[in-house]
């Protein structure tokens, strides 16, 4: 009884596993799809580019140039 | 008492019946041709009163990133040595000779001469390739150039590039045409041709388009594109900002600024659009075309000393590379550049020695920072020494 009790609950934690896999696999097929789109490369670069903008601008910078 | 009248004075008087009179009193009159002239007067007399100013070529649109700061210009592989001699200033002519081992793009002996005076420029160099390139540029005024490009190779096909370049008060004008020929059965142009205009719209802000034309073969349909370009510096003139928008669905845009007198840093991001085929993964045969965009971003930074030069960059496809010069002596400079493909695990690797010589005693006096009777140059204030 006890391992058909045991057994029983282990089925339902698999299926419970099996559930939080399926939706992490799905998350995760989604974000590798969207880096496949060409609105992931305009973003990233014009996202790098602006970025690359404000710390070429930023105090940083100036003190990246020594002060000889 | 009344005065008696010279010749020269009845001859002052202007006549109405001039050519030239006649000619300026139809045009003033005329309400068609005199729309246009107010018009244009207008517009000319605004453009002064903008107080516009050249806002340079097409050609050096983002110049300050990708030739000053970047240093794709001046990378190699392998171990060279350059051996320069300066036999004159002013007009300058100068010799050079490379050697180079281990390099995939440079050859392994290579001479170039150039001759410069305030109008003519003559470059030419040949290669144990019997690759044969050369380039002159004539300046008929300050406002007017014009440039012819040749190169002979023999792998490779001849080019020819014949360009005008014309530089107005607030704009600047670009005509070139590659290996243009009317010879063939229907006379009809074959090559390239490209005309493009940057006007400056404010002091700080120039747009401009650039029209081009190819047509390979006389049978084949001709191609057509137009590209927009933008500048855009500051009024310190201490950062500049480029954009280029080209025909063939590259999108290109850069910033620049100078940090101190020897410090400049850049960036620059290069989108690219355009089409890839789907193919059936079954059959492999092609079922339609879906849009693609390959981008990449590179940041640089240049390092500009009285004796060195230190450019480095980094890029978003996972390019680390950097180039060193530095001169150890009058007469000789030590040049080193690597680069490492983070992505792809390749590594490049540059070494190098530029000798210059000078090819009279004067030149030599010079090198040694002396004038021609030995004294100290008073040499114009440099960047700090490192």
């Amino acid at each position: 009884m006890s391992e058909g009790l045991f057994a029983g609950a282990g089925a339902t934690l698999g299926g419970e596993q099996k559930k939080i896999a399926g939706n992490g696999k799905s998350k995760v097929s989604k974000i590798e799809e969207f880096k496949k789109t060409p609105l992931y490369t305009v973003l990233l670069n014009g996202g790098l580019f602006i970025a690359g903008v404000v710390l070429i601008q930023s105090p940083i910078m100036d003190m990246l140039a020594p002060q000889l | 008492m009344s005065q008696p009248v010279s010749l020269k004075s009845v001859n002052v008087i202007p006549d109405p019946n001039t050519s030239t009179e006649v000619s300026n009193g139809f045009w003033s009159s005329n309400p068609i041709s005199s729309f246009f002239i107010d018009t244009y007067k207008q517009i000319h007399s605004h453009r002064l009163s903008l107080e516009l100013i050249n806002p340079g070529t097409v050609e050096n649109l983002n110049k300050e990133v990708s030739r000053d700061v970047f240093l794709s210009q001046y990378f190699f592989t392998g171990f060279k040595a350059d051996l320069n001699k300066a036999f004159a200033l002013n007009p300058a002519f100068q010799t050079s000779h490379t050697f180079s081992i281990g390099s995939q793009n440079l050859p392994s002996y290579a001479f170039s001469a150039l001759f410069a005076d305030d109008n003519l420029f003559i470059q030419g160099n040949v290669d144990n390739d019997k690759s044969l390139s050369g380039r002159l540029n004539y300046g008929w005024n300050k406002k007017n150039i014009s440039k012819i490009n040749l190169q002979l190779s023999n792998d490779q096909p001849s080019m020819c590039q014949l360009e005008q370049d014309y530089q107005g008060s607030d704009f600047s004008l670009n005509f070139k045409s590659l290996n243009p020929s009317f010879a063939n059965s229907r006379n009809i142009f074959t090559g390239v041709a490209v005309g493009s205009l940057l006007q400056s719209v404010t002091p700080q802000l120039a747009l401009g388009l650039e029209l081009l034309y190819s047509r390979a073969q006389p049978s084949a349909p001709a191609d057509a594109g137009v590209s927009y370009l933008a500048r855009y510096v500051s009024s310190k003139k201490d950062w500049v900002f480029s954009g280029q928008l080209q025909a063939n669905g590259a999108l290109v845009a850069s910033f620049w600024r100078k940090v101190l007198p020897s410090v400049e840093a850049g960036i620059e991001t290069n989108l690219q659009a355009g089409m890839t085929p789907i193919t059936d993964p079954v059959l492999g045969a092609p079922v339609g075309i879906q849009p693609t965009v390959e981008g990449s971003t590179t940041i640089g930074a240049k390092y500009e000393y009285r004796q060195s030069v230190y450019r480095g960059s980094i890029s978003s496809n996972g390019k680390v590379a950097c180039f060193l010069e530095r001169k150890v002596l009058p007469t000789l400079s030590i040049l080193f550049c690597g680069e490492i493909d983070q992505f792809k695990n390749e590594s490049k690797l540059g070494c190098g020695l530029q000798f210059e010589t000078a090819g009279n005693e004067e030149l030599l006096m010079m090198q040694q920072g002396l004038d021609k009777d030995g004294n100290p140059l008073q040499a114009p204030p440099q960047p700090t020494e490192i």
